[in-house]
This record gives C-alpha cells, sequence and structure tokens, in this order.
C-alpha cells in the first residue's frame, strides 16, 4: 500500500481529518456495541468507505482488516450460473450486487439468507451479528431493492447491513426508513488543502499553497483523485513548481476536447466527427452522467449567459430520457445536436446584432 | 372371347374409330392432317391378352401415332402416310424415329446459337402451332374436311348401333375384320428376308423374318397404342371441332388484339375449374414472362448436358457449336453478369452440374425449369416440399430420377430432376445433393480405370429456392450454377394481363393492368389470382388502386428498406394525377403515399431495431449538404423517443405500444428523404462500439480480481476507471537511469521500490510479448494502458523498455518473495490479539495477562530437550547455531524463542510429545499420593 491514496488512509474513526462530528457521533453510535442498519451516501471520494471500514475496525477490531476475495456462485430461476466477486473478512462481507445486472435481485436475496442463517459461534467474544456491506445501492434494480426490504427486518438478529450508495435519490423510500442514513459530504477545498499538505508532510515534500489549491480546485472535490494527482504531479515534477500544470484524467481532456469540437462548427458533418468522439468515450466505460457533466460544463464556459439557462434545461432533459430509454448514442447526440442548434441559432442572432 | 369389361371394349371401339379413319384417309386423298395432340395422358398398364390379336389390325394406325410421339415432333406424318402399308414400315419407323432423335439436338443447338431461329424452332416444337398452320393452309379444303368429319359422324354411329347389336357376338365382328390381311406372310416370295413353310393346305408360305428392334418396336407401338387409345377418350370428331373452334379463334384474336407481334395461343377452353394461373401457364419458350437472358441461359446450361444425355456423335458437333455460341453468349451477357461457364469435365458434363434458380415468389421460376427442360428434350420430375424430404429418402428419389428411366411407358426421354422449394429442405439432404453431384468427380478419377458410370451424375438437376440467403443453401450455392431470378419487366406482364382479360371479357385498359402488376411487384400469380376477382366486369384504375386485395406482405431487403426512407420515389409524383390541377392537395396526396409506403415497407420488414440503427447510422452521412440541422436535431428527438417506446415495450412486455414504431420511420423520412440516390451503409458503429465495450470491460474485470482486497474493498469500477488508473498511469513511471540495479542512488532505490509495490497492490506487471514485427516488447497486463487511453491524446508517459524490463523482473521477485512463508502474518496475530486485549480490557483478560508474564509455551511447542550440563556448551551451542555454511548470521526467531524455553521445567499438568505411535506420549503428572 504505497500509493499515497492508500496509505494515508485514516483506519480509525478518531483520526479522520475532516467531518470530525460526525465521526464522534459514529464512535458513540458504536460504542453502545449494537447499531441499526446504515445507509452511507455521498459523492465519490467522499470518504464513505473509509469511514465505514473505520467503523467496522472499532467494531470488530484489526481483524476486520485481513480481507480476503471470494467468489461466490449463483444461480438464475433460467438455470444459468453467473459468479460474483466479494470482499469479506470473517466479521463482513462486501457485495456489489449491480455487478450482477439483472440479477441482482437474486444476490441480495441468497446473499443475505446464507450469512443472516449462520450465528457467530462464540457470540460472547465477539459479537452476535455479521455485517453486510452492499455497495453501489444506488445502481440497485428495484426489484432488488424491494427485496432487500423486507429481509432487512427478518434477518435483524443476526445481521447488519450497512449500504452505501452515490446518492439516495435512486434509493427506494422503504429501504431509506428501514436504515439510518448517514452522509457524507466531499471535502471542501480547505479540507483538501490541509489533507495535501499533510501528505506532504509527512512525505517530506514542499508543497506550495498555490499548487494544492490548484489541485483541489481540478479535482472535483474528490480526495482519491486530489491525493493521485498530487502524486502524479509529484513524479512528473518534483521540486514543484506554482504553475506546474496537474495531472488530469485522459477522459476529462477527451471530453473537453469533443466540446471543443461542437462549439468550433455546428454543421452534420461535424455531427458526425463528434459522434465518433462520443462512440469512444462510451466504449471506454465513462458513464453517460459523467460525460453529460462534464460536456455540459465544458461547453456552458463559452456561452452567453442568456444561452446557459436553455442548454442546462436540455442537457438534462437528455440525460433523463436516456436514463429512460437503452441507447445512449441517440440521446447523446440528441443533446449535441440540440445544443448546435441553439448555439447557432444564438450566434447568428448576435451576429445580426452587431451588423 | 370376354367383352363385357366396359374399358376394353371402349379401347376396341376407338380401336376400330381409327382403323375406319385410317380407311378414310387412304380414301381422301391422305391429306387429312393428324389431328391429335402428343399430350403426356396418364398411362395405363392396361395392355392386355385379348388385344394381341387385335394387334395386327391395329399395326397401321398405331405406327402412324407413334410416328407423331412427344419426341420426335417433326412432321413425320407425311412420311407415315407415303408409306402406310409397306411392310418395312417397322423399320423405317425405327429409322426415323432415330434420326429424328439424333436430327432434333443438333438442329435445335443450331436454332438456339441463332437467335433468328428460335421462332422456327418453337414453332416446330409446339404442336398447338403447327396444328394451327397446317389447318389453315388447308383452309380452302374445308368443305372437304367438313364431308369428312360427317361420314366420320356417320360411320361411327353406324359402328356404335352395329356394335350395340352384336354386344355378345364378337366373335363375329371380330372375324369380319379378319379380311385385313397380316403382311408379315405372304404366298408369292416376297421382297424381305422370309423363311419358307408349307401350311396346311400344302402351299408354300413365306414369313417374314423381323428383327428384334422391329419387334420390340412392335411392343412398344403396342404399348403406345394403348396409351393413344386412353388419349383419344374425347372422340375424334370433337377433337375436329375443336380444332375449328380454334382456328376461327385464332382469327378472331389476330384481326382484333395483336399486338407488338406476340402470339398468344392460349387455349380457349370453355370455362372449366382449372385456375387462371394453370389455364394461362406458358405453353412455350416463347411464352414466358421471365426475363429472356436468364431463360436463355438456363436453357443453355440444359444444353450443355446433351452431351451426356443424348447421343455423343452429336454432341461432338454441339461442342464446337457451343463454344462458338457460348462466345455469343458471353458477349451478349456479360454486362449481366450472369455468365456461364461452359467447360465440360472429363465425363462430358457440365462443370456447374447444379442450376439453382432462385428469385421472390411468383416470377415463374418453376414454369420455366419445367418449360426449358421439356424444351430440352427431358421428362421432368419434380420435386418438391410437399414430398418427403428426409436424407433417406432424398437419396432414394435422387438415385431413383437420375440413374433410371420410366420402364413401364414407353417415354424414352431422360429424366431431368426440378427441385422445387429447395430452402425448406433439411441440410443433411441438400449436404448430399451437393456431394451426390460433386464427389463423383473425384471418385471418377480415382476409378478411371475402373469405367463406374452408375456413380457419375449424368442428369442435370435444376433446384428452385425463394431465399438463397438461406444457411442451408450457402454450400449449394458454392458447387451450383446461380442463377438470380430478376423481376418479370411490369410491360411485359401488363400486356400479357390485357390479353388474358380480354379472353375472358375483362374490360379494362393497359395502365390499369400496368398498375396491378407494380402493386403485386410483378408477381405474376397474384396478378392472376386478383384479376380473376374481377371476372367479367370491366374494370379501371380505381379499382385497383382501392381494392386491397392482390397487394400482399412482401418483405423486402434491408438495404430496399432504407433506401425507401432515405429516397424520394419520383414515380410518387409522376404517376399522381392529380398534381397538375391543385398543389396543395396534391402535395398532402403524395406525402401520404409516401408514408404509406414507407410504412408498409417498415412494417412489412419488421426488426424495427436494426432498420433504426441503419437509419441513424446513415441520415448524417447522407445528409452532408442540403439538410438543415433542425431537421437532424428533430430527427434525433425521434430517435429517443424511439428508443424509449421500445425500452419501455420491452421491460413491460407492453406490445400494445408496437404498432406505433414504424411511425417513427415515417418521420425520418420526411425529414431526411431527398431525391438523390442514397448511398447507404450497413450500420456497424455500433456493434463495433459494444464489441470493443466488451474487450474493456473484461479488462477492467481482470483488473478488478488482481486488486489486493485491502484496496479493492474502497474501489469500485467506475472509481478505477475515472479516478485511479488515468493517474495511476502517470505515477507509476520511474524516473530511472538505465544502469545496473546496483548503482541505484537509494531515491532511485526507492522510487522502483514504490513503483513496484503500486503495481503489485494494483496486480499490474509487464509482460514480454513479440509485436508483430518481431521486436519484443513489455506489454502492461491486464492491459489497462488500452482503457485508460483516448486517441489523439498522448498525455499517458510510457516508460522504456529496460525499465519495463527491470520492473518486469521486481515483481516477480517481489511476489516470490511474498509467496515464502510470511513472517509478518504472525505480526500481524499478535497485533490481533494485543488489540483484543486492549479492547476487552475486562476482568477475564487479568488473568490472561498473567500468563503472559510467565511465558507460558503452549503445548504443542513444547519439547523434550535434554537438559545441558553446563551453561558454556549451551553458549557455544548458540553460537554456531547462529551461523549457517557460508558463516553469515541468522536470525531465527522461532529457535530463539525455544532457546528460551529450554531451560523451564513444563509446568502445564498434561503434555504429550510424539513418540513414533507408543501409548506413553501423553503423560500427566501423577503425585503418590493422588494414587492413595
Amino acid at each position: 500500500m504505497s500509493l499515497w491514496a492508500d496509505k494515508y488512509r485514516p483506519h480509525a474513526l478518531q483520526k479522520v481529518d475532516y467531518h470530525q462530528d460526525q465521526a464522534k457521533h459514529l464512535i458513540n453510535l458504536v460504542n453502545q456495541g449494537d447499531f441499526p442498519h446504515l445507509l452511507f451516501y455521498g459523492p465519490n471520494g467522499a470518504g464513505k468507505k473509509t469511514r465505514i471500514l473505520a467503523l467496522l475496525r472499532t467494531l470488530y477490531g484489526p481483524g476486520v482488516e485481513r480481507l480476503r476475495t471470494e467468489h461466490m456462485n449463483f444461480m438464475t430461476p433460467s438455470n444459468k450460473k453467473f459468479e460474483i466477486m466479494t470482499v469479506a473478512s470473517n466479521y463482513h462481507i462486501e457485495v456489489n450486487a449491480s455487478d450482477a445486472g439483472m440479477y441482482d435481485r437474486i444476490v441480495v436475496m441468497e446473499l443475505i439468507k446464507t450469512v443472516a442463517q449462520t450465528h457467530q459461534l462464540d457470540s460472547n467474544k465477539q459479537r452476535h451479528f455479521k455485517v453486510i456491506l452492499l455497495t453501489e445501492v444506488d445502481r440497485l434494480t428495484k426489484e432488488a431493492q424491494q427485496a432487500l426490504r423486507r429481509t432487512m427486518e427478518k434477518y435483524m438478529a443476526t445481521c447488519r447491513i450497512i449500504l452505501c450508495a452515490n446518492s439516495i435519490a435512486q434509493v427506494i423510500p422503504a429501504i431509506r426508513s428501514r436504515c439510518l442514513a448517514i452522509r457524507v459530504p466531499a471535502p471542501t477545498h480547505e479540507d483538501i488543502t490541509s489533507i495535501l499538505k499533510i501528505i506532504c508532510k509527512k512525505e517530506g515534500l514542499m508543497l506550495p499553497d498555490e499548487l494544492s489549491l490548484i489541485i483541489s480546485q481540478n479535482c472535483e472535490r474528490n480526495l482519491r483523485r486530489a491525493i493521485l494527482m498530487l502524486e502524479a504531479s509529484k513524479v512528473k515534477q518534483y521540486p514543484f513548481d506554482i504553475n506546474q500544470s496537474v495531472v488530469v484524467p485522459d477522459w476529462q481532456l477527451y471530453i473537453s476536447d469533443t466540446a471543443k469540437q461542437i462549439l468550433s462548427q455546428q454543421t452534420p458533418g461535424k455531427l458526425l466527427e463528434v459522434r465518433s468522439m462520443l462512440y469512444e468515450l462510451i466504449v471506454h466505460g465513462i458513464p453517460t452522467n459523467v460525460i453529460f457533466k462534464f460536456l455540459l460544463k465544458e461547453l456552458v464556459k463559452n456561452c452567453d449567459m442568456s444561452l446557459k439557462h436553455d442548454i442546462v434545461e436540455i442537457s438534462s432533459y437528455y440525460e433523463h430520457s436516456l436514463l429512460k430509454g437503452n441507447k445512449t448514442m441517440f440521446h447523446l447526440e440528441a443533446f449535441v445536436a440540440k445544443f448546435m442548434l441553439l448555439y447557432s441559432k444564438f450566434m447568428e442572432e448576435s451576429l445580426n446584432g452587431i451588423f | 372371347m370376354d367383352y363385357l369389361d366396359p374399358e376394353e371394349e371402349f379401347e376396341m371401339m376407338h380401336a376400330d374409330e381409327l382403323e375406319l379413319m385410317n380407311e378414310m384417309e387412304t380414301d381422301f386423298e391422305k391429306d387429312v392432317p393428324k389431328i391429335f395432340t402428343p399430350k403426356d395422358s396418364k398411362r395405363s398398364l392396361n395392355f392386355s391378352s385379348q388385344e394381341n390379336d387385335l394387334s395386327e389390325q391395329y399395326l397401321n394406325s398405331s405406327s402412324e401415332l407413334h410416328g407423331v410421339s412427344p419426341l420426335s415432333q417433326t412432321s413425320v406424318v407425311s412420311f407415315n402416310l407415303d408409306d402406310k402399308d409397306d411392310n418395312i414400315e417397322n423399320e423405317t419407323q425405327q429409322i426415323v424415329t432415330q434420326s429424328n432423335d439424333n436430327k432434333r439436338p443438333f438442329c435445335e443447338q443450331e436454332l438456339f446459337g441463332n437467335i433468328d431461329d428460335i421462332d422456327f424452332e418453337v414453332e416446330e416444337l409446339e404442336p398447338v402451332l403447327k396444328r394451327q398452320k397446317v389447318v389453315e393452309q388447308l383452309s380452302d379444303k374445308e368443305i372437304k374436311q367438313q364431308d369428312l368429319i360427317k361420314q366420320i359422324i356417320e360411320e361411327r354411329q353406324k359402328f356404335k348401333s352395329r356394335k350395340r347389336t352384336n354386344f355378345l357376338s364378337s366373335i363375329l365382328y371380330n372375324s369380319s375384320n379378319d379380311t385385313h390381311s397380316y403382311q408379315g406372310i405372304s404366298r408369292s416370295v416376297p421382297s424381305w428376308s422370309f423363311f419358307p413353310a408349307t401350311d396346311d393346305e400344302n402351299q408354300r408360305v413365306y414369313i417374314r423374318f423381323k428383327s428384334e428392334d422391329a419387334v420390340e418396336n412392335e411392343i412398344s407401338s403396342l404399348s403406345w397404342h394403348t396409351k393413344s387409345v386412353q388419349l383419344l377418350s374425347d372422340p375424334i370428331d370433337e377433337l375436329i371441332a375443336r380444332a375449328y373452334e380454334k382456328i376461327e379463334n385464332n382469327e378472331v384474336m389476330r384481326s382484333g388484339l395483336n399486338e407488338n407481334g406476340v402470339n398468344i395461343n392460349q387455349n380457349i377452353i370453355d370455362n372449366t375449374a382449372e385456375l387462371w394461373v394453370q389455364k394461362y401457364k406458358p405453353n412455350r419458350y416463347l411464352d414466358l414472362l421471365s426475363d429472356e437472358s436468364t431463360n436463355r441461359i438456363l436453357l443453355h446450361w440444359l444444353k450443355l448436358w446433351d452431351k451426356v444425355v443424348f447421343n455423343k456423335e452429336v454432341s461432338k458437333k454441339r461442342k464446337n457449336t457451343s463454344d462458338v455460341h457460348g462466345n455469343i453468349f458471353g458477349n451478349k451477357f456479360n454486362k449481366k453478369n450472369q455468365t456461364l461457364d461452359e467447360e465440360l469435365d472429363e465425363n462430358k458434363c457440365p462443370k456447374y452440374k447444379l442450376a439453382l434458380l432462385c428469385g421472390p415468389p411468383g416470377l415463374g421460376k418453376t414454369t420455366l425449369a419445367h418449360l426449358v427442360a421439356r424444351q430440352a428434350g427431358y421428362n421432368v420430375v419434380e420435386m418438391n416440399a410437399s414430398d418427403d424430404r428426409n436424407p433417406t429418402t432424398f437419396k432414394i428419389k435422387l438415385e431413383a430420377a437420375t440413374q433410371m428411366s420410366s420402364v413401364i411407358s414407353n417415354d424414352s426421354r431422360p429424366n431431368c430432376l426440378v427441385i422445387d422449394e429447395i430452402d425448406g429442405a433439411p441440410v443433411a439432404s441438400i449436404d448430399f445433393l451437393i456431394k451426390f453431384a460433386t464427389e463423383k468427380h473425384v471418385d471418377r478419377k480415382k476409378k478411371s480405370k475402373t469405367v463406374e458410370k452408375a456413380l457419375v451424375l449424368k442428369r442435370p438437376i435444376i433446384c428452385i429456392c425463394n431465399d438463397v440467403y438461406v444457411p442451408a443453401l450457402r454450400n449449394l450455392k458454392l458447387t451450383a450454377f446461380v442463377l438470380n431470378f430478376p423481376p418479370t419487366s411490369s410491360v411485359r406482364l401488363a400486356e400479357r394481363l390485357m390479353e388474358i382479360s380480354s379472353y375472358e371479357n375483362i374490360k379494362t385498359d393497359m395502365g390499369t393492368m400496368t398498375a396491378l402488376s407494380t402493386k403485386t411487384n410483378n408477381d405474376i400469380r397474384s396478378c392472376l389470382s386478383t384479376l380473376s376477382c374481377f371476372k367479367n366486369q370491366p374494370i379501371n384504375l380505381l379499382h385497383i388502386k382501392n381494392s386491397n386485395i392482390g397487394s400482399k406482405d412482401m418483405q423486402k431487403g434491408l438495404f430496399t428498406v432504407w433506401q425507401e426512407i432515405f429516397q424520394i420515389k419520383k414515380s410518387c409524383y409522376e404517376n399522381n394525377p392529380t398534381s397538375t390541377s391543385d398543389g396543395f392537395s396534391s402535395h398532402n396526396s403524395v406525402m401520404k403515399d409516401r408514408i404509406n409506403s414507407v410504412l408498409k415497407s417498415v412494417q412489412s420488414y419488421g426488426d424495427y431495431e436494426k432498420l433504426s440503427q441503419g437509419v441513424f447510422e446513415n441520415c448524417l452521412n447522407l445528409n452532408n449538404k442540403d439538410s438543415s440541422l433542425s431537421n437532424i436535431a428533430e430527427g434525433l428527438e425521434w430517435f429517443c423517443n424511439f428508443d424509449k417506446t421500445t425500452r419501455v415495450i420491452n421491460t413491460s412486455q407492453n406490445y400494445s405500444l408496437y404498432p406505433y414504431l414504424p411511425y417513427n420511420f415515417a418521420t425520418w423520412h420526411c425529414l431526411y428523404a431527398t431525391f438523390a440516390w442514397p448511398k447507404i451503409t450497413y450500420p456497424s458503429a455500433a456493434y463495433e462500439a459494444t464489441v470493443k465495450k466488451n474487450k474493456y470491460k473484461h479488462i477492467m474485470d481482470e483488473l478488478m480480481t488482481g486488486i489486493i482486497p485491502n484496496i479493492r474493498t474502497f474501489l469500485h469500477r467506475d472509481q478505477i476507471l475515472l479516478d485511479s488508473m488515468p493517474l495511476i498511469m502517470h505515477i507509476i513511471i520511474p524516473n530511472l537511469r538505465s544502469i545496473s540495479i546496483q548503482l541505484f542512488t537509494q531515491k532511485e532505490k526507492d522510487d522502483l521500490a514504490k513503483v513496484i509495490n503500486i503495481m503489485i497492490d494494483y496486480g499490474l506487471n509487464f509482460i514480454q510479448e513479440r509485436d508483430t514485427d518481431g521486436s519484443f516488447n513489455f506489454v502492461l497486463h491486464p492491459c489497462i494502458d488500452e482503457v485508460v487511453k483516448f486517441p489523439g491524446l498522448e498525455t499517458i508517459p510510457v516508460s522504456s523498455y529496460p525499465t519495463k524490463q527491470l520492473i518486469s523482473r521486481e515483481i516477480e521477485l517481489e511476489n516470490l518473495r511474498k509467496r515464502m512463508p510470511p513472517a509478518e502474518l504472525n505480526y500481524t496475530n499478535e497485533m490481533i490479539d494485543q488489540f483484543n486485549e486492549n479492547e476487552n480490557n475486562v476482568s477475564t483478560s487479568k488473568s490472561i495477562k498473567g500468563a503472559q508474564k510467565k511465558q507460558v509455551t503452549p503445548n504443542h511447542l513444547q519439547r523434550l530437550i535434554p537438559k545441558t550440563v553446563g551453561s558454556t556448551k549451551v553458549g557455544s551451542f548458540k553460537a554456531t547455531k547462529k551461523k549457517d555454511f557460508f558463516g553469515r548470521e541468522i536470525d531465527s526467531p522461532v529457535v530463539s524463542k525455544h532457546r528460551d524455553f529450554q531451560d523451564e521445567i513444563v509446568k502445564s499438568d498434561v503434555w504429550f510429545h510424539f513418540k513414533e505411535g507408543y501409548s506413553n506420549a501423553v503423560r500427566k503428572l501423577v503425585l503418590m499420593n493422588d494414587l492413595y
């Protein structure tokens, strides 16, 4: 674990760098020896998993950190076998049920039943419950979530479920009400800069304030990305320079390139070029919401204020329609075409206004 | 003799009639034409014994009939009439037939090559026409003929009445015919070869020698005779009457209708139960409606078989001529790309043993195959989907059809197998067919000495299918001569329809018929069926347009449908008669037509997903020039709509929404269609994208499994893809000089160690691979750099080859080191224990603590070690123990631990030591006072 992002991860709730009040609450919660089902939610890189693991550690001790990967086999009603990779310790098991796609319901049902029906061997030494950690709950299908709601209550005696999600908008209210929801907000820019400085200090490096500021502004308030960026920058050039360019992920650059293409010319031919670029993004597995978000960000930068409102509206419209549809390409391109139309119309009008 | 059997009686009756006919013919200057068509009627085996008696009497007439047998359709009639009474008749007949046989293919060949000759050939071969011509020539003798007919009728009546009276006394009747002497016996010395004999009156009788052939011929002629008797089940006068009727009709037709010089010779038989399709089936080559070049090529292919199937000498000549004509054809049809390889293999068979006719239904493929085969002198054996076609039956049938000929009937024509609807046949059968057709070729080569003629396929096989792209036909396509059937020209079809409608008293005009033929997509069958709905009533354009009869669900090809979506048909505008009167309404109606046609073709195709993908990928390419962005944006909006609808249909299985999907295509048609010819490409982008996406997904999966669980638990897929990997690619580039690892500075060593640790954590490694050009290269494995890298962006730095090599080696070493019994595991165990103590800081822990202080060794670690005598010895032992062979110090904690405990006296009550199976392994301290 020599990547800084892993190396300087706090392992105890007492040692977290930000949201300390929340950490105190969590410590209180665990010190009673028991806790309700939990639902952690917050953006990527905010520290949900770190907090969950720290919580488990205070609960079970460092044995929680002796993890192993396990492959669990499931069978669909149509006799199709599939495999899910889990990460488990003696005390908990972590599953990303959305890996199973449309069969996530089976995973949720089977997993909870098998785990929950076995009691801990010596319950006086250990806790009397195991923990099931379900990640990416917001990606679960409605059926899987429905399957979850009853089993959560039924097996309360033998297991606790910790859910982890990016947003609870996709989680059905029945589950939300059964869990204690804990929001882990993204760290503020100040938090990030201070953490970066701490890391540099521990590594014995000199980090200029300006650079840490630039990194914190470029990292989307994603702490993991911030630390990785810092490390990448360090590898790139060590004695840090104030106007040193920070390393940005390739896909981000590619999206901004796409946006540039869109803004440069608004013709069907250009649209065709943009299409191939969008295909490239999709092929690389960049989530569509990320594509929409960054594309919009880049496009809006170059737009007149009066246009911004419309563009945000159409992008949200098409992102929504994308979620209702199946073929991402149709919706992405429809958005681009619509933007081109609006933009070219606006440019024409403004040109007419000048002359 | 018993004449009670009505059938025999009937035969007798007609035989008599024939005889009478013959007599009359001689009376009437022998110029009355033979009037019967050599139809293929049912052949019966009704060759009963009593007819032997009559055979001699029938001989004359029957031989005549034989002359006009279907095989030799040339005009032998006059020849027959001339030497009617000759005794050599049989032989000559034989010769004639033979010569005809020989002559026929040759002359056809000539004709075949020469395009001008086709007419003649066909006329000659067409019995109906021939008859007609002859009758025409004789039209001035009509009165005579009328007399003849009357006389025949009278005679017939007379005969019938006489026969009725003599119904039972048939012997009398028989003897009355006895006057007709048999020419095989003569009392004077004959000119032919004879065998002298003496009869019971002691008179010299010369009996004729007959060659076996002649006898056979006689027999065969007899069998033919029985057939002819059946053929004449229609009374002769009726036939003549019909002939006259026909002549009249022809005249009417000629005066009234004859357009474009196309002769139509349809039988105008009164309303029968026949289907129109059957009724107006083309009876000769010229009647065929299908594309001329296709017909010609199939005929040509069939002619190539002549060499094997028919006489060899003829085929010799044929070959030369065929080459010449082949060249002509080559020139002529080169542009059509349907040239026929005329090469003959060593068996004198054409290169392609099979012909595969393919095309949509209703173009006349089956008709063509039958007609052409008949024309080329074959007996058509058909096999279609209604027959059982499993491999075994198929095999039997195939062999029967190609290697045998009919024995019972005297029809000596060779078989031509027509396998209809082959696209429905099982694959095994088709494979067998291919093997049957091709493998013989190889066999022949092997067994060239032992000529096994039975093995060689020597009969042409014509296969017919609708859909040539059926998987089962894939192999067949390679071996067979594939002939794509082009659609019939609607003008030609319309002309034919006009003629038919005039026969059927349907008043109509050319435009209507053209509309009908276009409506049915030039399907002749459905045209006729539609037409038969309007029997005996006038129809016009409106009828056709408004009726929903006749249009069928034609499934078009994918590209045709796309083309229809992207192209505005000019005909839509041209055909609209109201376009000049009112601009707006006409535009409306044109739009309506366009939309309807698009809807129809899209609905008939059915696979909306694929269609929409094609439209999506082509719409931008095609509209590069003249379409506005707003159109495109709107169209894309409809794509979203389409996508959402399909999603709803698929997820909720709510198929009531399904009918709305084609309207999306109508919109796209309105938005994107142009007059220009669309250059449509097959939509592959989406498929390629999914393939690539899956590939990257697999790489990601591989990566995920490689990451050590302690890190993996904090990451999920998107985070790895979006944050970790792109940045790690920048981080795992150590800044190293390309020198030996021993010479590295401490910083470089640290860098390297760090990179190696990161790569191990994330399960990455460099693997040596050979490039396509043969040079070695180290490739990241799992090749996550592929996933992270984007085209056109070269931001990710790449380490040099030696660096990669170094890293790779170090990773291997590190992995090996990790696989060694991990000492650190003990360490973590102790950590856990300690943690537990701290956590469970309750009363129970006290005792443990106390025990810990005393350093109690667990039982399993205890060893019985002999007590050392002196402390100095122990020290020396320690010193030796700590050094190994090379004198290096070994730091083993286990040993030291034992050393700590070796002096300790065992404190526990019970312990055990392995003593090689002795029962005293378990020991317990027992005090003496416990025993008392």
